[in-house]
């Protein structure tokens, strides 16, 4: 079996409801071996509570869960989840530690209780400290180390006792761009050794950049899971971003703005955008290569000075997650509608 | 701080080449609870030292007064057990500072300080509160230990012997410790912070009781064996235990009598202490198997 379609974890109309709020409603996921798998939504989207479901910290109201192990998927259940989640490091949420432990103390207990052979846990506590750069911190107590560094221990803590499987919550929220660009860097590394990752964040750039598919869920529902490829060419919508020479003013701006918009209306899905932060034009269209293509020559054959021109897959990312998202915020209103209606006439 | 790099260093192992799981099944379980309890003796090793230092500042107040007394021409008591008890005046609040400082933060801490949130998915909730227990029973239990062993010390000093009572004192105390740790540990179940569970044990322990104990003794005979610091009287009473009635009555005003309970009988002690640490301890398992996380 291909090891890209051969399902890893399984989550089968999983459902988890507090009181009066459905967290997690029917949820339908594949995760395949060795991919990472970008989990997105709003904040109460349900991500956490899906990866809750998944530690067996929290218990379905409905659905089931499989994992596989032996070569087989089995269903998680109270008997068999010491043996099943022994392949899945979990960091959910804000790891904190014990202030007054070191690395080395923690990450020992970690493999311990995971049942890692214990002759090979003090060295592989010290590879993987040092796999993340921290081997001079390993014997510091925990209580000294920044809060990219805490996170970094919090990975660790999930990947000591070498499971095949990653679930990581949000493992770069709160983090500087340098300790976020490290991460990023130790989980494509992480990808390389042929771990599984299934990754949330609402950081749409760190997902787009290492998520080999994305799954976007909101008020609970599943509303997208595919390729950043497929889903751009489902939604028919993409926005090539366009850098010219000597922008300077207002004037430069429009009058560039008109020429490009004269050039290549029909290609346009979208009226022309000017992003003054990053000072690119932003050309929406519906993501087609040949377009893409057509749009550049033309735009070089008419001498426009572009200095840069790409899709880049953070704004396509954004574009799709704010459809996707705006959506579903428009079916879940719908539907709270007809239920507050079906309440009053009873 | 902030000078470390990635160092891409590929391993090219993969967990199938290297991982074999060890101890699945109740082999494991022993194991994780070992492992939880060792890792907890470790991490409170300061707070136990800081106990033994307040045993020992308890002992040497006590030492002190006796010497003191001695010098003013008091004489020894006959017994060295009456000697004992001198020292044991304390053990009861000693007890409860050592069981309120361990059994308070045992459960609380992982909400209050989301280490929950890495914990609990590497080891089941009935594992670590197990290893817990027992680490920190262990470590109360060891600073009850050296306190008496300080007292048995100075006796054997004073009497060259040291007498069997004491160690059925140190028994009764070491039941005590169960009963107040349980207790404790309770509290933390259900509090949000650690301070909290502290604070709210220690009133319940030192004021509710008390002033449930004093008026239940003016309207009432029944032994109040629902009373935990009434337990404690049964770590000095067991060295005089009165043979006839337990308890003694005084007249107050016409017509109203305060009855006053010395100590439970040794089965009393043994089942209460029983009952309660198991309902106290069952129902702490019970709320934080059920808490959620933040």
């Amino acid at each position: 079996m291909d090891p890209k379609t051969e399902v890893i974890i399984q989550l089968k109309n999983l459902t988890k409801k507090f009181k009066f709020v459905t967290a997690v409603n029917n949820l339908n996921l594949e995760i395949y071996k060795g991919e990472i798998l970008g989990f997105l939504g709003p904040n109460g989207a349900g991500k956490t509570t899906t990866m809750k479901l998944i530690a067996s910290l929290l218990h379905p109201n409905e659905g089931e869960i499989f994992i596989r192990e032996n070569g087989k998927l089995q269903k998680l259940s109270s008997h068999n989840k010491d043996y099943l989640l022994d392949n899945i490091g979990f960091l959910i949420e804000n790891p904190e530690f014990y202030k007054d432990r070191t690395p080395r103390q923690l990450l020992t207990l970690f493999a311990k209780l995971k049942g890692y052979p214990r002759k090979k846990i003090e060295n592989q506590v010290e590879e993987i400290v040092h796999m993340v750069g921290l081997s001079q911190w390993i014997d510091q107590k925990l209580g000294t180390f920044s809060k990219g560094m805490r996170q970094k221990i919090g990975i660790l803590s999930a990947l000591v006792h070498d499971p095949s499987i990653l679930v990581l919550d949000e493992p770069q929220t709160g983090l500087d761009p340098k300790a976020r660009r490290e991460i990023r860097e130790l989980l494509l590394q992480l990808k390389n050794q042929g771990k599984t990752i299934f990754l949330s964040s609402h950081l749409l750039y760190e997902i787009a950049e290492i998520a080999d598919r994305v799954a976007i869920i909101s008020h609970g529902i599943l509303v997208a899971c595919d390729t950043l490829e497929n889903l751009e060419s489902q939604a028919k919508s993409s926005q090539i971003q366009v850098e010219l020479l000597n922008i300077k003013n207002m004037n430069d701006i429009n009058e560039a703005g008109f020429q490009i918009d004269k050039l290549i209306q029909s290609f346009l899905s979208e009226p022309i955008r000017y992003n003054k932060d990053s000072g690119v034009f932003e050309l929406p269209f519906d993501g087609d290569p040949e377009k893409q293509y057509k749009i550049l020559q033309i735009l070089v054959q008419n001498e426009m000075k572009i200095i840069d021109f790409t899709v880049s897959k953070a704004d396509l990312l954004e574009t799709l997650y704010l459809q996707h998202i705006s959506q579903s915020d428009k079916t879940y209103k719908e539907f709270q509608k007809k239920a507050i209606k079906v309440e009053k006439i009873i | 701080m902030e000078n470390h790099q990635i160092q891409i260093k590929n391993t090219g192992k993969l967990r199938e080449d290297i991982y074999i799981k060890e101890n699945i099944g109740s082999k494991r379980k022993l194991q994780q609870i070992y492992d939880i309890g060792y890792f907890e003796i470790i991490r409170n090793l300061k707070k136990t030292l800081i106990l033994m230092v307040i045993a020992f500042v308890i002992f040497i107040l006590f030492l002190i007064i006796e010497e003191y007394q001695f010098g003013k021409g008091v004489e020894l008591p006959e017994e060295p057990a009456d000697f004992a008890l001198n020292f044991l005046m304390m053990i009861g609040s000693l007890v409860l500072i050592s069981a309120t400082s361990y059994g308070c933060s045992i459960i609380v801490t992982d909400f209050e300080k989301l280490t929950g949130n890495i914990l609990f998915p590497k080891i089941s909730r009935e594992r670590l509160f197990v290893g817990r227990f027992l680490a920190n029973y262990l470590m109360n239990a060891f600073v009850i230990l050296f306190y008496y062993i300080l007292v048995a010390f100075i006796v054997f000093i004073k009497y060259l012997g040291i007498p069997k009572i004491l160690w059925t004192s140190l028994g009764w105390a070491l039941l005590y410790v169960l009963l107040i740790l349980s207790f404790t540990i309770l509290f933390s179940s259900f509090m949000k912070s650690t301070a909290g569970a502290v604070v709210f044990s220690l009133i319940f322990n030192m004021m509710v009781f008390s002033i449930i104990q004093s008026v239940l003794s003016l309207f009432s005979t029944i032994e109040p064996l629902f009373i935990l610091p009434y337990y404690a009287t049964i770590i000095t009473g067991c060295f005089n235990m009165p043979e006839g009635d337990r308890f003694q009555t005084f007249p107050v005003m016409e017509g109203f009598d305060i009855t006053l309970w010395t100590t439970p009988s040794p089965q009393g002690a043994l089942i209460g202490t029983a009952i309660f640490s198991f309902v106290f301890l069952f129902s702490a398992y019970l709320i934080f198997r059920n808490r959620q996380n933040k």
